[in-house]
C-alpha cells in the first residue's frame, strides 16, 4: 500500500491550550480576568497609583465633588470626603484591604474546607457524620448573621472577621470536597488504583484530587467574591475594618450619613466592589465552562 | 412519605441540637456573670440573682446546666433582653412579622421574575434577549445590596421623590398590629383610611423588597435557564414535539414542571441568602425587622438577644429546608413510590 | 404515490467556523407499508435525517430540500405550526432510549391520553378505554395498573412497548424507529421488532428502521439504505446488499457482523474498518470514506456521485465491487 498523505492529521491540543482555546471563546470572562488583573495590579502598586495618602485629610476641600461635575476639581479627580480625604486614593488603597483579606480568607476556607472535605469522603460512618452535620449546623445559620454573630463574640476588627467570614465559607467547600469524592471513588478507575494496593492517601492525592480539582477551582472563585461581598458588608456594618481604614465597605458606612450632600461617596465605592465582584464572577464562569468535561467545544 | 418527614424531623432535631451546643459553649467562654448574660444586670446578692443563679443550674455540674439550658431553650425560654428585660422571645415575635412579610414579598419578586427571564432566556438561548438577561442577571447576582439599597433611595427616593426612604408606614397612619402584617394590617384597618394606608405600607415595601430580591432573582434566573437548557434538550421534549404538542405547553408544561424539580431545591437556599440579605436591607431601609434587631443587639452586646434571636433564625431556616426537601420529594416521582 | 419522497435533503448547523453539513443532499422514497431500512455508524446522519423528516430539528439548523412530501403532501410548502401538526398527524417516531424518550413526571397513562386528545379523543373515558386498548396492542399485561405508574417503575422493555403504543396511537401512515432496540437486552430487541413488524402488517403502517446494526435489518425490512459521513452510500433491496454488497463500506459493515455455528470459520478474524468515521467539520476531500477505504485510490479525492447499478440499486463509489464478491470472500 502507498502511503500518501492526502488527508491531513489533526493534531490533538494539550490539557492547558484546551482549556484556554474554551476560556477565550467566552468574551465575558476574558473581560473578567483583565479587569481582575488590573484590580490586583491596582492593589499591588496603590502607593505609585493613589495621588494621595488615603487618610490625608485637605480640610479646605471638604465634599468636594468628582471632577466631571461643575464644581469638581482635577486635582481630586473622584472629589473628597467629608474629611476632605481624596476618594480615589482612598479607593485605590482600598482595594489592597478588600482583595487581600478576601485572598487571605479564600485560602483559610479553602485549605481547612479541603481537610475537613477529604476526611469526610474518605472516612465513613461515625466522622463522616459528625462533620456533616457541623456543616449543616454552619450553613442552616444565614452566612452574614454568623459572621457578625461571631464577630460579635469574639469582638470587632480585621482579624476577627477575616475568621468569622472564614469559617462561613468551609462548609461550601467541606460538601463540594466530598460529593466530588464520593463520586470519583465509586468510578472504576478509582476501583482499578484500589486493586493495585493504593493507600487511601496516595488514592486521594494520585487518583482522585486531580479528578475534583476543576469543580474546586470554581469554588473558589465562587468563595472569592463571596469573601469579598462578606468582608465589605461586615465593614458596612462596623464589624470588619474599622476607620480609617479604607476598606470598600467601611468606606461606605462612613459615607452613608452624607447620603444626601455627598452621594458621590456613596456611589464611588460600591461601584468599585461592584466592578470586582462582577469581574471574579465573569472569570468563575469562564473557568466552569471551560473546565467542565461535559461541555463540547 | 411518612419516612422522609420523620428523616427530616431527625435532622431538623440534630441541627437544632447542634445550634444550641455551639451557643451552650460559646456561653462558657463568655466573659462576665453568666446570669448578667441571661437576665441582665441584677443586683449580686439580691434575691432576684439567687432565683435566676439557680434557675441556670449553676449550683449544678456542667452536664446538668446543659441539659437545664437545653429545656430551657425547647420550652421556648431564651432569657430576657438585656436592653429592654423584656422576653427574648416575645421581642422576636414582634420584629418577625416585619421579616417575613419583606421576605415573602421579596421571594416572589424573586421567584416570579427570575423564573419568568431564565425560562425566557433559554428559549430564546444564544440571543440579544439571552445575552441580556444573562448580563443583567450576572450583575445582579455581584451586587452588594447594601450598596444598591443606597443607589436606589438616592435615584428613587432623594431624587425622584417617589418612595420613601425608610420605615414600614408613615406615621401619619395609627394601625394596629393585628397580624403584623403591614400590607394585611392595613388592610384591616379599612374602615379607617380606606387604601391610603394600604398603598402607602405598599410604597415602603417596594424598594426594600427588590433590593432584597435581587440577588435571589438573578441566581434563580441563572439556574432555571441552564436547567430549561438541559430539560429541553432531553428525548421527552422530542417525543412530546413529534406527538404535536404546542410550543407554548412543551415549556410550560413538559419542560418547567421537569425543571422545577431541581429547581425547588435552589429555591430552598435561597432563603438562607434572603435572611442574610434581609439584615442588610433592614439596617438600609430602617426596617423595624429581625435583621435589624440582630444588628442593634450585636451594637449592644445583649448576649441573650443575640442567642434567641440566632437560633429562631437558624430554626426558621431549618425547616425552610426540611419543607424544601419534602417538597422535593413530592414533585419528583422518581422518588415517590420507589419500588 | 409514495408515503415518503425526499430529493436532496441536507442540513446544516451553524459552529463558529461558519454551517457544516451534517446531512448531504439526501434522496429516498418510500412506499406505502414500505419497511425501509437505514443503517450506518453513529454519526452518519441517519438519526438527522429522521428528526429533519418530523420537523424536530433544533431551530438554529438550516434544512434544504428540492423535494420531501409525506403522504402526498409537500412539507415545503407548508409553514411552521402547520408542518408539525401535518407531520403530527401522519407520522410517528421513537427513539433510542424509551427511558428518557418517556416524560418523568408524568404518569404513562397522562402522556397516552395527551397524544389521543392531540388526536380528537377528548372525552376521559374514551382516553381511558382506547390508552388500555393501545397497552393491550403492544402486549403489556395489566394495562390499567401500567397506566397509572411512571416510567421509572417500568423496564426499558416495557417504556419501549408504551412508547410504540404513543406512536400508534395517531394510526400514523410512517412510523420512523430510531434504534429503536439498542439500548434493550438482545430477548427483548427480537420481541420489540416483532411487534413493529406486526403493526406494519395489521394496519399498512410504513416503518423507517433506522439502526447501526445490520444484521437487524436482514429478516425485517425490503428494502436498505446504508449512510456514511452525512450520505447516503448504497440504497437497495436488502437481498441485493446482503448477497452482494457493491459498496465497499457495505461489505465493511457485513463483515463486521460476528458469525456464529457454521457460518464462523475458526481462526477468522471479524473485520473492522481502520479508523473512525471523520468528523463532520473536517470531512476528507472526496469521497468521504477515502482515508478509511481498502480500495481508495488517487482518484477517489474527486468526489463520487451516487449511480445507478443495474440490477442492484445506488451505489456512491467510484470502484464498486464486482457481484457476489462477498460469496468469493475476496480480499477488499
Amino acid at each position: 500500500m502507498i502511503e500518501v498523505k492526502i488527508y491531513k492529521d489533526t493534531p490533538i491540543p494539550g490539557r492547558f491550550s484546551q482549556f484556554w482555546k474554551k476560556f477565550r471563546k467566552h468574551k465575558g470572562a476574558v473581560v473578567g480576568l483583565v479587569v481582575l488583573t488590573l484590580i490586583i495590579l491596582m492593589a499591588a502598586f496603590s502607593p505609585l497609583l493613589a495621588p494621595f495618602d488615603p487618610t490625608e485629610q485637605f480640610s479646605d476641600y471638604l465634599r468636594y465633588p468628582p471632577a466631571w461635575s461643575n464644581d469638581g476639581i482635577t486635582r481630586h479627580l473622584l472629589g473628597t470626603d467629608d474629611l476632605g480625604r481624596d476618594l480615589l486614593s482612598r479607593v485605590v488603597y482600598g482595594s489592597r484591604l478588600s482583595l487581600g483579606l478576601s485572598a487571605l480568607v479564600v485560602v483559610i476556607a479553602t485549605v481547612i474546607g479541603v481537610a475537613l472535605g477529604a476526611l469526610a469522603g474518605l472516612a465513613r460512618g461515625g466522622m463522616e457524620y459528625f462533620i456533616l452535620r457541623v456543616m449543616d449546623v454552619i450553613l442552616a445559620i444565614p452566612s452574614l448573621l454568623l459572621a457578625i454573630v461571631i464577630v460579635a463574640i469574639i469582638g470587632p476588627g480585621l482579624p476577627n472577621a477575616i475568621y468569622a467570614v472564614a469559617i462561613v465559607l468551609i462548609p461550601h467547600f467541606v460538601r463540594i470536597v466530598r460529593a466530588s469524592i464520593k463520586e470519583e471513588m465509586a468510578k472504576d478507575y478509582v476501583v482499578a488504583a484500589k486493586l493495585d494496593g493504593a493507600s487511601p492517601l496516595r488514592l486521594f492525592t494520585h487518583s482522585i484530587f486531580p479528578n475534583i480539582l476543576p469543580p474546586l477551582i470554581v469554588q473558589i472563585t465562587l468563595a472569592f467574591s463571596t469573601a469579598l461581598v462578606d468582608i465589605a458588608a461586615l465593614g458596612f456594618l462596623g464589624m470588619g475594618a474599622q476607620p480609617p481604614n479604607p476598606e470598600w465597605g467601611t468606606i461606605l458606612s462612613q459615607s452613608r450619613a452624607f447620603i444626601q450632600l455627598a452621594p458621590w461617596t456613596v456611589t464611588i465605592p460600591g461601584l468599585a466592589i461592584l466592578i470586582t465582584v462582577l469581574s471574579i464572577n465573569l472569570f468563575g464562569d469562564g473557568l466552569r465552562d471551560a473546565l467542565d468535561p461535559k461541555e463540547h467545544p | 412519605m411518612i419516612l422522609i418527614i420523620v428523616r427530616q424531623l431527625i435532622i431538623l432535631l440534630l441541627s437544632f441540637l447542634g445550634i444550641t451546643s455551639v451557643f451552650f459553649i460559646l456561653t462558657q467562654f463568655l466573659p462576665g456573670d453568666p446570669v448578667a448574660v441571661n437576665f441582665g444586670n441584677i443586683a449580686k446578692g439580691s434575691a432576684e440573682y439567687q432565683q435566676a443563679y439557680l434557675a441556670l443550674g449553676l449550683d449544678q455540674s456542667l452536664l446538668q446546666q446543659y441539659f437545664i439550658y437545653l429545656s430551657r431553650i425547647f420550652s421556648g425560654d431564651f432569657g430576657y433582653s438585656v436592653v429592654t428585660s423584656r422576653p427574648v422571645i416575645d421581642e422576636f415575635m414582634t420584629f418577625f412579622p416585619a421579616t417575613f412579610e419583606l421576605a415573602l414579598f421579596a421571594s416572589i419578586i424573586a421567584i416570579v421574575f427570575g423564573v419568568a427571564l431564565g425560562v425566557l432566556a433559554a428559549i430564546k438561548r444564544n440571543t440579544w434577549i439571552d445575552n441580556l438577561v444573562m448580563s443583567a442577571s450576572l450583575v445582579g447576582y455581584s451586587m452588594p445590596i447594601f450598596w444598591w439599597g443606597m443607589l436606589l433611595i438616592i435615584f428613587f427616593s432623594l431624587d425622584l421623590n417617589w418612595t420613601p426612604v425608610a420605615g414600614r408606614i408613615s406615621y401619619v397612619f395609627d394601625i394596629e398590629p393585628r397580624t403584623g402584617l403591614m400590607l394585611v394590617d392595613t388592610l384591616l384597618a379599612y374602615s379607617k383610611y380606606e387604601f391610603i394606608a394600604f398603598f402607602d405600607a405598599l410604597k415602603h415595601l417596594i424598594l426594600p423588597s427588590i433590593v432584597l430580591a435581587t440577588v435571589p432573582l438573578a441566581a434563580i434566573a441563572r439556574m432555571t435557564r441552564s436547567s430549561m437548557i438541559e430539560v429541553l434538550s432531553a428525548d421527552y421534549i422530542l417525543t412530546a414535539r413529534a406527538k404535536g404538542v404546542s410550543d407554548w405547553k412543551i415549556i410550560w408544561v413538559h419542560g418547567l414542571r421537569n425543571a422545577m424539580i431541581s429547581l425547588v431545591t435552589i429555591i430552598g437556599l435561597q432563603s438562607s441568602v434572603l435572611l442574610t440579605g434581609a439584615i442588610l436591607t433592614e439596617t438600609i431601609f430602617a426596617w423595624p425587622g429581625v435583621g435589624k434587631w440582630m444588628v442593634e443587639a450585636i451594637y449592644r452586646r445583649d448576649f441573650p438577644t443575640i442567642q434567641g434571636g440566632v437560633i429562631l433564625i437558624a430554626f426558621f431556616v431549618v425547616l425552610i429546608n426540611a419543607a424544601v426537601d419534602v417538597t422535593y420529594n413530592i414533585i419528583n416521582p422518581r422518588l415517590r413510590r420507589r419500588k | 404515490m409514495s408515503l415518503l419522497h425526499i430529493e436532496n435533503l441536507s442540513v446544516e448547523f451553524p459552529t463558529h467556523k461558519g454551517y457544516v453539513r451534517v446531512l448531504d443532499k439526501v434522496s429516498l422514497r418510500m412506499k406505502e407499508a414500505e419497511v425501509l431500512g437505514v443503517v450506518g455508524e453513529s454519526g452518519s446522519g441517519k438519526s438527522m435525517m429522521a428528526l429533519a423528516v418530523m420537523g424536530l430539528l433544533s431551530p438554529n439548523a438550516r434544512l434544504t430540500a428540492d423535494y420531501m412530501s409525506l403522504n402526498n403532501q409537500d412539507l415545503m410548502k407548508l409553514s411552521g405550526e402547520a408542518r408539525r401538526q401535518f407531520v403530527a398527524q401522519n407520522a410517528s417516531i421513537i427513539f433510542q432510549e424509551p427511558q428518557s424518550s418517556l416524560n418523568p413526571c408524568f404518569t404513562i397513562g397522562a402522556q397516552i391520553r395527551e397524544t389521543l386528545k392531540l388526536h380528537g379523543v377528548r372525552q376521559r373515558r374514551k382516553q381511558q378505554e382506547q390508552a388500555i386498548e393501545l397497552l393491550n396492542a403492544v402486549g403489556i399485561n395489566e394495562p390499567e395498573t401500567r397506566l397509572r405508574q411512571y416510567p421509572h417503575q417500568l423496564s426499558g422493555g416495557m417504556n419501549q412497548r408504551v412508547m410504540i403504543a404513543m406512536a400508534v396511537a395517531a394510526r400514523p401512515k410512517l412510523l420512523i424507529a430510531d434504534e429503536p432496540t439498542t439500548a434493550l437486552d438482545v430477548t427483548i430487541q427480537a420481541q420489540i421488532i416483532e411487534l413493529l413488524l406486526d403493526l406494519n402488517r395489521q394496519h399498512g403502517m410504513g416503518l423507517m428502521l433506522i439502526t447501526h446494526d445490520f444484521a437487524l435489518l436482514s429478516e425485517s425490512t425490503q428494502r436498505v439504505c446504508v449512510m456514511y459521513s452525512g450520505q447516503i452510500m448504497e440504497n437497495a433491496s436488502t437481498r441485493n446488499i446482503l448477497e452482494s454488497p457493491r459498496h465497499p463500506y457495505s461489505r465493511a459493515l457485513l463483515e463486521s457482523i460476528p458469525h456464529i455455528g457454521e457460518r464462523h470459520h475458526k481462526g477468522q478474524r471479524l473485520y473492522s474498518l481502520k479508523g473512525i468515521i471523520p468528523a463532520i467539520d473536517h470531512l476528507p476531500v472526496g469521497c468521504r470514506l477515502g482515508p478509511r477505504c481498502p480500495r481508495a485510490s488517487k482518484e477517489c479525492v474527486k468526489t463520487p456521485r451516487l449511480e445507478t447499478i443495474e440490477n442492484h440499486g445506488l451505489v456512491r463509489c467510484h470502484f464498486p465491487l464486482a457481484k457476489d464478491s462477498l460469496a468469493k470472500g475476496s480480499e477488499l
